[in-house]
């Protein structure tokens, strides 16, 4: 109550004042009443009155400040002094505001990725009990995989720990009707997706509960995007219908934006589970589930794995060596991998900011020596030195405030550019942005900094001697406190080290997988996707119309070769199998997980994948006959000591046996950074959605156009879709270092920059304050290469200093980096030797350059002016 | 001056002002002064330099209301009079100086 009156009060000095003293002036009139009443004149009686009354300014301020908050007035009064001294010193001021504009812009740009991406909440109800089933095999080294849909049944049947259990998987379906035809990609969920996640649609309704039945009535929902985008948003559109497929499907309702995943997703389709069509050997359904309230995690995975250790009982061959794996939902949506990249953005731009504000506080503390005489002229006034510190932290303050307000701007900029270049597989990045909690984190970040930088000269000031400071500018107290802004200056080596010691590491990855050799040539390759629709496409429709296409392409000029295959490398889109020797004991054989691969001829020809033994797919293969092409290690671990393997039999999960015509060479299949896996290859694998792959000398992009009047004239109705370069797959499987290398190096140079300037800074003022000392060095006869060495040397083996603490935190920091790191050890000598020469380079350059005034130093005016 | 020594002087100083108020009312600053000067026999002179600022602290504190009125000169004054707080607060005070006193006195006896 009385607090709030006084913060109020401040508002109302003016009437407050006012009241003080007619209190006050009522007190003199009454005694110099009193007094003349004894018989004074007037004159007398109100000078002894004013005397006896004593120091009526020292009352009236007293009174005063009972009434009137003090400390927000003060704050008042040394704000308005900060921004008239920060304006007084405007080069500086504009140094500080930019170092630290860079510092907490750059850190809440990459802190709002962080936010969007790992830390913001998934938009379903209590998202904490929202989980997916993995299935593992240790044995066969599978730490997390898609789930059978016959276990899956058996899961939805048997446990108790879930509300809901549910199944998804993507396919892609062809869009027609009114407009352009056009491909999107699609997500069959069964029925209860939208209740288990607590989704709502934005219109209309979610799937009933037995619209995945088979039979039932074709139902489809739409991602809002998809309906504003082809449909412009049309709330009729509910209940009407869409052909998919060259079927019609019932639109029922529209999917929000933002479904925590599947951002690419624009058709939701209820997935019909025909369990008599399913093998437990067939792991290719995504498990999602909600946990009934109260069951924690862990519970539910001891259920299932129970389970598990059931069905591997009843179905011995199938489920042998797979158990279950319960996982929050969020840790699907962002892996290990996207964490650990934030992570290391996170620590650097930290360590950037760390930086920028080691530099003010260096500013600062420069500014504190030529300020020495205003504060010891204001300590010997009176001014307390709690409120010389407070009023030195007001103007840190100010400055981080300021630099706060332009690193505002430049996140806002910052997150505008990463929103272009962050590569498309980034969880959630779509929905990027400076929201309220970034806002809140930027503002504590600022305050936090004007604190951290601001501390440090306001204690140097407040540890001042009144006498020393007011008798000299510079002097006896200036050694103490170069000694602090060279401790200063090393810090800030120190984190410059660490950072351009972490870009190193990661640009040193980044360039090792640009070298990696896939196993194939990515130049002068097209890739593209033809999916048929099932209902004007027959297997005999499908068989002839891949047959056709694989003769028309052939006649395409200038093309070298080309072919089908069922998936691209790198594509995203392999499929993996266990697969075992099929000429051993029944049941004795080891089963691999294997890439799966159905290619053509013309695949392994336009990829150029190497014939190791044997031969490739020719005509004999044509119509399904068993015979597979083994990768080399896929055939090196299956018969370890073979010679040689053809004619051997594989068998892929329970089915029937095949024969080895050919062993080629290994590539890459799934990611570049992966050892290459195994791949078995099989000539032919019934399916209308698959890939076609063409070389050409030039320009893959121009075959693109072959390549559609080519399917034009087979189907002018046939979509040809995700055209493109084999060498864009390329570079977006490695896009995220590209990126992390990128930021990190950027973060790294503007540290180093800081740091120079840093290093600069010290040195220019230590010989600015041995001006003296060297000149009669010179008087003496020293030449001015010496004393130049000489202080240059001392510049350095401050930042040696640094650099020394800043390589070990940076091989500490590598530990933390070790998941992004390609072949490359985190404390790898060659680049850590590397980084120390550019740091010695750069620091050497910051010390000499500022050294080399002193060889314009005249001893005699240097002498004269002390 | 130590903090110490100036509360101890606060101290007694709210004792005397609310004793007067209570002992006659309704008073301005200037009657305050010239009461305590006669109730205490010219022994106590109290400093205008602490008497408003412990006025102003004690109206914060709800121990005494403040309001502007006319003297019988027909001058404009602050007129400070005893809340209940105010009362309560003259009790604990009375009492704790009186403690004091005793103690101390005692300690003289037997030193």
């Amino acid at each position: 109550m009385a607090r709030w009156h006084r913060l109020l009060n401040l508002f109302r000095r003016a009437r407050i004042s006012q009241a003080i003293d007619d209190e006050l002036q009522f007190h003199i009139d009454e005694r110099v009443d009193e007094l003349m009443a004894g018989g004074l004149s007037e004159t007398d009686a109100r000078i002894l009155a004013a005397r006896q009354f004593g120091n009526a300014t020292l009352y009236r301020e007293r009174t005063r400040n009972l009434n009137v908050s003090q400390a927000l007035e003060d704050l008042f009064e040394d704000a308005a002094y900060a921004a008239r001294s920060l304006r007084r010193a405007p080069a500086f001021t504009a140094a500080a505001i930019l170092t630290l504009a860079l510092g907490i812009g750059a850190t809440t740009a990459i802190y709002s990725v962080v936010r969007t991406v790992w830390l913001r909440p998934l938009p379903y109800s209590a998202p904490n009990r929202v989980v997916r089933v993995w299935e593992k095999n240790s044995r066969l080294g599978i730490p997390r995989f898609s789930a059978s849909v016959p276990n899956f049944l058996s899961w939805r049947e048997r446990s108790s720990s879930f509300e809901s259990l549910v199944a998804i998987q993507g396919t892609n379906a062809n869009l027609t009707g009114q407009g352009e035809p056009e491909r999107v990609r699609s997500l069959a969920v069964t029925a209860r997706f939208f209740d288990t996640l607590g989704i709502r649609p934005v219109r209309g309704r979610a799937f009933a509960p037995d619209e995945d039945a088979p039979g039932h009535a074709r139902v489809a929902m739409l991602s809002e995007r998809l309906w504003q985008r082809r449909y412009a948003g049309d709330p009729n559109l509910i209940g009407r219908t869409i052909p998919l497929n060259g079927e019609n499907w019932i639109v029922v309702g529209i999917a929000p934006a933002d479904m925590g995943f599947a951002s690419d997703i624009d058709i939701w389709q209820p997935l019909t589970l025909d369990p008599s069509r399913e093998s437990r050997h067939d792991h290719h359904v995504v498990v999602l589930g909600r946990l009934k309230q109260g069951v924690p995690t862990g519970q539910a995975d001891a259920e299932l794995n129970q389970l598990a250790a059931q069905l591997e009982h009843e179905f011995p061959d199938p489920s042998q060596d797979w158990r279950v794996l319960v996982a929050p939902v969020l840790d699907w949506i962002v892996d290990r991998d996207t964490r650990s990249g934030l992570l290391v953005l996170l620590i650097a731009v930290g360590l950037l900011l760390l930086v920028a504000c080691i530099n003010v506080a260096n500013l600062l503390l420069a500014r504190a020596s030529s300020r020495v005489q205003e504060f010891g002229i204001r300590r010997a006034l009176g001014a307390g030195r709690g409120r010389l510190t407070r009023q030195l932290v007001t103007e840190s303050l100010g400055l981080a405030s300021a630099g706060g307000a332009s690193g505002l701007l430049l996140a806002v900029l910052g997150v505008r550019g990463l929103r272009a270049i962050l590569p498309a597989n980034v969880p959630r990045a779509a929905h990027l942005s400076l929201d309220f909690p970034v806002l809140v984190a930027a503002v504590a970040l600022t305050f936090v900094t004007g604190m951290t930088f601001g501390l440090v000269p306001a204690w140097v000031a407040s540890h001042l001697d009144v006498r020393t400071s007011i008798r000299q500018a510079r002097g006896a107290s200036g050694s103490g406190r170069l000694r602090l802004r060279q401790v200063l200056v090393a810090g800030e080596f120190a984190l410059a080290s660490m950072l351009v010691a972490s870009a190193g590491l990661l640009l040193a990855s980044f360039q090792r997988i640009q070298n990696v050799d896939p196993g194939f040539q990515t130049q002068n390759v097209l890739t593209a996707r033809i999916s048929l629709p099932e209902a004007r496409y027959s297997r005999d429709r499908t068989l002839a119309f891949q047959r056709d296409l694989e003769r028309e392409l052939s006649a395409i000029p200038g093309l070298q070769a080309g072919g089908i295959a069922r998936s691209v490398p790198l594509g995203g889109n392999g499929g993996t199998m266990s697969m075992g020797p099929a000429d051993g004991a029944p049941g004795s054989e080891q089963k691999i997980a294997v890439a799966f691969q159905m290619a053509r001829r013309g695949y392994f020809q336009a990829l150029r994948i190497p014939l190791r033994r044997g031969r490739l797919f020719d005509e004999r293969d044509q119509t399904p006959t068993r015979s597979t092409l083994l990768s080399e290690g896929l055939a090196h671990r299956l018969w370890p000591d073979a010679r040689d393997p053809i004619g051997r039999q594989v068998r892929f999960g329970d089915g029937p046996p095949f024969t080895v015509v050919g062993i080629v060479a290994d590539v890459r299949q799934l990611t570049l950074t992966d050892d290459p896996a195994p791949v078995a290859y099989v000539p032919y694998w019934f399916l209308r959605d698959f890939f076609v792959v063409m070389r050409a000398p030039g320009e893959p992009a121009q075959l693109a156009t072959a390549l559609r009047q080519t399917v034009a004239k087979l189907d002018s109705a046939q979509p040809v879709f995700d055209v493109r370069p084999l060498a864009d797959l390329r570079d977006a499987d490695s896009a995220r270092q590209r990126l992390n290398a990128f930021l990190t190096g950027s973060f790294a140079l503007l540290a180093l920059a800081l740091g120079a300037v840093g290093v600069a800074g010290v040195t220019s003022y230590s010989v600015i304050r041995r001006t003296p000392e060297i000149a009669i060095r010179m008087a003496l006869g020293a030449t001015p290469e010496r004393v130049v060495r000489a202080v240059t040397a001392s510049g350095l083996r401050v930042c040696l200093i640094g650099l020394v603490a800043g390589l070990a935190g940076a091989s500490a920091l590598g530990r933390v980096m070790a998941r992004l790191l390609y072949q490359v050890r985190p404390d790898d000598p060659v680049i850590f030797g590397a980084v120390a020469a550019v740091l010695l380079g750069a620091a050497l350059l910051a010390s000499w350059m500022p050294a080399r005034r002193i060889a314009r130093i005249d001893p005699v005016t240097a002498l004269r002016k002390e | 001056m130590s903090k110490q020594n100036n509360d101890i002087l606060q101290g007694t100083l709210s004792l005397l002002v609310l004793r007067a108020i209570e002992a006659r009312g309704k008073m301005h600053g200037y009657a305050l002064t010239s009461h305590i000067q006669k109730a205490s026999a010219e022994l106590l002179r109290v400093e205008e330099g602490s008497l408003y600022p412990a006025l102003h602290r004690m109206e914060q504190d709800g121990w005494v209301r403040a309001e502007w009125g006319v003297t019988e000169k027909g001058r404009k004054a602050k007129f400070y009079s005893l809340t209940a707080t105010g009362e309560r607060q003259l009790a604990v005070e009375r009492e704790s100086w009186e403690r004091l006193t005793r103690g101390v006195s005692r300690a003289l006896r037997y030193a």
